[in-house]
Order: C-alpha cells, then sequence, then structure tokens
C-alpha cells in the first residue's frame, strides 16, 4: 500500500490533512529560500565594518551583524546548510538503523539480545552529551570538518530507527505473505529486503520527517556551542552564538536565524504528525 | 513421488505439547489428486507446512518425508530452499498471503526468477500468459492485492504456485472462505491445471468430490481412512467418513455429535470412539490402519 505514494488518491489524501500541508508548505518555503540563495541573497562572507549591526531596513531585510555582513544572506544560506546536513543525517541514520533493526527483529534470538542491549545503551546516554563528546573526539582525531558533526549525531540517531523498525518486523515477520515468500523458496536477505522492509516504510517515513526537527535542533545546539559547523560557515546556531553578545543592542542577530530554526522544526514536526494520521489511518482501513 | 512415514508433528506449549499430526502415513503417487479432508484443527494444514519444513521453532517433527527418493527432513536448510517453490509448490490459504506493496505480477514472478534463473523481463512475460491461461487477464498484473476480490487472489497464488512447472503442488484450502460461485470457479481453475501431482487440503467435502482421484480422511492428527474418491463418497468406511457425509446438507445434514476431542491429550485407543455410534470395547485398543483391496481404514469394524 506504501507505493500508492506516487497514487494520485495517496497525494490527496496527504494534502487533505490540513497539518501535512502547512508543514509541507513552510519546510518548501525554507528549502526554496535555502535553493535560490544565490541569487536571491548576497555573498554571506562579505564584511563590511561601516554597516555592522544595522537594524533591518530594504537594503538588509534582516540588518547586518558584527562584521558588517547581510544576515539575511547568512540565514538565507544557513538554510542550506542546516537542511543539506540534517538530510545527509537523517539518510544515513535511517539505512543503518533500519537495517539493523529489521535483522534484529527478523532473525531474534542471540542476535536481537545482543543488538537490545547496545540499543538500550545508546538510550540511557543523553543524546546532546554524547553528542558534544563525540565532536570532540572526532575533531581531536580527525581535525574540524562538517563531517564530525554528521558521523556524531549519525551514531546517536540511528538508535531510534532501530528501535522502531525491529518492533515493526516482529510483527510483519509472522505475516502470512512471509510463510508464503518462504514457500517459494526465497532467502532471508531477499524476503527481509523485498518483503518485510518496504511494508515498514509508512512508519519509518513518519519518524523520518519527525526526526528531522531534532536533527535540526541537535545540529544547531552544537552550532551555538561553538562544536557544530564551523566559521565563517553560515549556520544557524553558530548565528545565534555570534549574536548573543549584542543581543540588547543588535537583537536581530539572534532573532532571524532563532525563527528560521523554530519553523523548520515546527514544518518538520507538523508535517511528521499529519502523515502519522494519513499513514495510521490508511493502515486501519486495510 | 511423495511418501509420508510415521509423520509425528508436537507442538510445545506453555499448556502440553499439542499432537497435532500423530504418526501419519500416505503416499502421493505421481499425476494424481490426492485429497486431504478433515475438519478444522484436525492437523491438515500442519501436515502441509511440514512437508516444506516451514513449521514454527517450537514444534518438533519425527518420522519420514520422503520426496523423489530423498527424505526431505534430512536434507540442508540450503537444499530444502531449492526444493520449495521448484519441486514442491505451496498455494496458501487466500486473502493475506500476497504481499500487500508489491505487484501481483511481481509476486508472480519471483518463483521462476529465484529458481530458474529467468530475469525479470521474460519472467513477467511468462507471468502475462499464465495469467491469461488462469483468467486472471494480462492487463492486471501490474495490480496491486488489495484491487483484488477473495476469488482473484486465489487465482494469483495459483499462478504463483504453477509458474515455476513444480512436480508436486500442495493446496490449502483452496476454497476458504469463498462463497458457492467462486467455489465453483476455483473447480474449474484446478481442473486446468489437472495434468500435475497435487495435494490438496480442505474441509469442503462438495469440492474434494469433484476434483479428488483419492481421498484420504484426518482426525486428531491421524489417518482414519484412504480410499478413492468414488468409493468414498459411495460408500465410506469409517464411521467418522460416514459422519463426515451425512453433515451435508444434500445428504441429510445430520451433525456428529459430540465435539473434537483436545489435541493435548486425546483419548485412548481409537479416538473416534467417544462420538462413535458402533464404539465397543475393543475400540480402546487403538485399530491398525486395515487394508481392503485398495482401500484402507483405521478401525476395528473392518478387522
Amino acid at each position: 500500500m506504501e507505493f500508492a505514494f506516487a497514487s494520485e488518491v495517496f497525494r490527496s489524501r496527504i494534502f487533505k490533512n490540513n497539518l501535512c500541508t502547512i508543514g509541507f508548505g513552510i519546510i518548501l518555503f525554507i528549502a526554496m529560500l535555502g535553493l535560490l540563495a544565490p541569487v536571491i541573497a548576497d555573498d554571506p562572507y562579505k564584511t563590511n565594518l561601516a554597516e555592522r549591526l544595522k537594524p533591518p531596513s530594504l537594503e538588509h531585510p534582516f540588518g547586518t551583524d558584527q562584521l558588517g555582513r547581510d544576515l539575511f544572506s547568512r540565514v538565507v544560506h544557513g538554510a542550506r546548510t542546516s537542511l543539506f546536513v540534517a538530510m545527509t543525517i537523517s539518510l544515513i541514520s535511517m539505512a543503518i538503523g533500519c537495517l539493523i533493526g529489521a535483522v534484529s527483529g527478523y532473525f531474534g534470538g542471540i542476535i536481537d539480545d545482543i543488538i537490545g542491549r547496545i540499543i538500550d545503551v545508546f538510550l540511557a546516554i543523553p543524546e546532546l552529551v554524547f553528542n558534544i563528546a563525540l565532536v570532540g573526539i572526532f575533531c581531536v582525531a580527525y581535525g574540524v570538518s562538517t563531517w564530525n558533526v554528521i558521523l556524531a549525531v549519525v551514531i546517536t540517531n540511528w538508535v531510534s530507527y532501530a528501535r522502531i523498525t525491529r518492533g515493526i518486523v516482529l510483527s510483519l515477520k509472522e505475516k502470512e505473505f512471509v510463510l508464503c515468500a518462504k514457500a517459494i523458496g526465497a532467502r532471508d536477505s531477499y524476503i527481509l529486503l523485498r518483503h518485510v522492509i518496504p511494508n515498514a516504510i509508512g512508519p519509518i517515513i513518519v519518524l523520518a520527517t519527525l526526526n528531522m526537527g531534532n536533527v535540526i535542533m541537535t545540529i544547531a545546539s552544537l552550532g551555538f556551542l561553538g562544536l557544530g559547523i564551523q566559521p565563517p560557515t553560515p549556520e544557524w546556531g553558530q548565528i545565534l552564538n555570534s549574536g548573543k553578545n549584542y543581543i540588547t543592542t543588535a537583537p536581530w542577530i539572534t532573532f532571524f536565524p532563532g525563527l528560521f530554526i523554530a519553523l523548520s522544526v515546527l514544518g518538520f514536526n507538523l508535517l511528521g504528525e499529519g502523515l502519522r494520521d494519513v499513514l495510521e489511518k490508511r493502515t486501519l482501513e486495510y | 513421488m511423495l511418501k509420508i512415514e510415521n509423520l509425528k508433528v508436537y507442538f510445545k506449549t506453555d499448556l502440553g505439547i499439542v499432537k497435532a499430526v500423530d504418526g501419519v502415513d500416505l503416499e502421493v503417487h505421481k499425476g494424481e489428486r490426492f485429497t486431504l479432508i478433515g475438519e478444522s484443527g484436525s492437523g491438515k494444514s500442519v501436515l502441509a507446512i511440514s512437508i516444506l519444513r516451514l513449521l514454527p521453532k517450537n514444534a518438533e517433527i519425527s518420522g519420514k518425508i520422503v520426496f523423489n527418493g530423498k527424505n526431505l527432513l534430512e536434507l540442508s536448510e540450503e537444499e530444502m530452499r531449492r526444493i520449495r517453490g521448484r519441486k514442491i509448490a505451496w498455494i496458501p490459504q487466500s486473502q493475506s498471503s500476497l504481499n500487500p506493496v508489491l505487484t501481483v505480477g511481481f509476486q508472480s514472478a519471483e518463483p521462476m526468477i529465484e529458481h530458474l534463473g529467468f530475469d525479470k523481463k521474460s519472467a513477467f512475460a511468462k507471468v502475462l500468459r499464465i495469467f491469461d491461461f488462469l483468467g486472471i487477464g494480462r492487463n492486471r498484473a501490474k495490480d496491486y492485492p488489495h484491487q483484488f476480490s477473495g476469488g482473484m487472489r486465489q487465482r494469483v497464488l495459483v499462478a504463483m504456485g504453477i509458474s515455476t512447472s513444480p512436480e508436486l503442488i500442495i493446496a490449502d484450502e483452496p476454497t476458504k472462505g469463498l462463497d458457492a460461485s467462486k467455489r465453483a470457479q476455483v473447480v474449474g481453475l484446478f481442473r486446468r491445471i489437472e495434468d500435475r501431482t497435487m495435494l490438496i487440503i480442505t474441509h469442503d467435502l462438495n469440492f474434494a468430490e469433484k476434483l479428488a482421484d483419492r481421498i484420504a480422511v484426518m482426525y486428531c492428527g491421524k489417518i482414519v481412512e484412504v480410499s478413492p474418491a468414488k468409493e468414498f463418497f459411495n460408500e465410506p468406511l469409517h464411521p467418522y467418513s460416514k459422519g463426515l457425509l451425512d453433515s451435508l446438507p444434500s445428504r441429510g445434514l445430520k451433525p456428529i455429535r459430540g465435539f473434537q476431542p483436545s489435541m493435548m491429550n486425546p483419548p485412548s485407543g481409537c479416538r473416534f470412539r467417544e462420538r462413535c455410534e458402533f464404539a465397543s470395547e475393543r475400540c480402546r485398543r487403538e485399530p491398525p490402519l486395515f487394508n481392503l483391496n485398495g482401500r484402507s481404514v483405521r478401525c476395528w469394524l473392518h478387522d
């Protein structure tokens, strides 16, 4: 039924859901700003000390920062960074988590026990603290790079995918079509990839969407702590950090990146909630 | 071609051991339609699944299942996998045996891709021919299972089963959940593939009468009678077989008194004796399978 995703019926179902439509609209808006950044915005790296800390105006819609850089350009280019990094993290952790979770649920036994304990360990450590430690280790080991952030967040993030996928696969493997696939002589790996995981894709999509919001928050948090994507690359959390010293004199430096963080998280959460309504209702009907 | 000797399948549960199949002997000859009938819960589906060795983990299986001279219970998992769907096809009970997210055409092509080395294109081309042959229609190959009715899904399952030209087809309750007119269609469907060796499992006596060459009756995990179909319907030997036939609407709608006993502790001796109108003292001992010119029956009446 998830393949019906492509069908007109299914699309209309998604857009009939208000949460979905609003969430999707917000994300589309931010993504378009990010995509069109080179066209609609100036160079985010160009400093102009004569124009520093200027309030929003026609020339600088979001004002300028302490180095006189146009804040609109930095925020819009920051959307590219945030969305790209968050998407990369989500896709990698989804692939890893789903595979591990599916193997764990499908084969059961000792494999399941071992993976289950590993998941428990990861869940027991507060995510952000773990991320900070990992980024620190990677910086020492490999030097500063965006991949440190991606890797660190993937390491804590795959767990939720694994947990969800394991649960779904546990119930799916008892279905008759799995027995039927075994009866035509299919291999376990084939059954898992072709028959079981595609049936779990609905809840996984919901999780991935909700998870995007979390990941954007985590990236921004790391950026704010100075551990994330390093300046001068524009990134929302890091712009917030640089603006915090001027919060009384130039609040727009913190306001606009903060607004965009909030909007994008809201967008993904709304879309995720909406998709959950659509997909779960659909499952019940079937 | 298929010979089952003293097959026992026990399930260990928290409440005790369920003896679903308890010492079954039977033989399916090449080219015949062998039909296994019995009430729900008599162990016939378990018997079918045990031939393919797809029982759940808590099952214990013993005895012999000899297929083309090889004991299937001694094969490795990989050897068994090459037999499933290639040499022995299983047509499962309808409804949810098709994967909801894959097209029926693809699912019917899977056995050929897996076992015969077909690429997707040629497998799909053959599926279209089979769909035409079975009256599904080639234009429906790209549809999903939820777009099909129960009867059509049954046809897809048959298409899946026959696609690799297996030597033996096991059909598990092919008429389950279908109404009378659809049942007639399934009979027609199975007549189309009647040149194949089939083991049909059903509790639908009318269906069995129309298709079977030989009939075996299963009661409480044991085979109580094996007869050629015509003789069986004219003159059943075992009192249970008689009871089954008499409970048909066309033959008087007389139900068998009592209930099927629990499979955990079935009665000693003949398992039917508590419901049997001919029961006597000697039924306390278990009757062997008596042979009477081509038929066999597990009842002291025919000693």
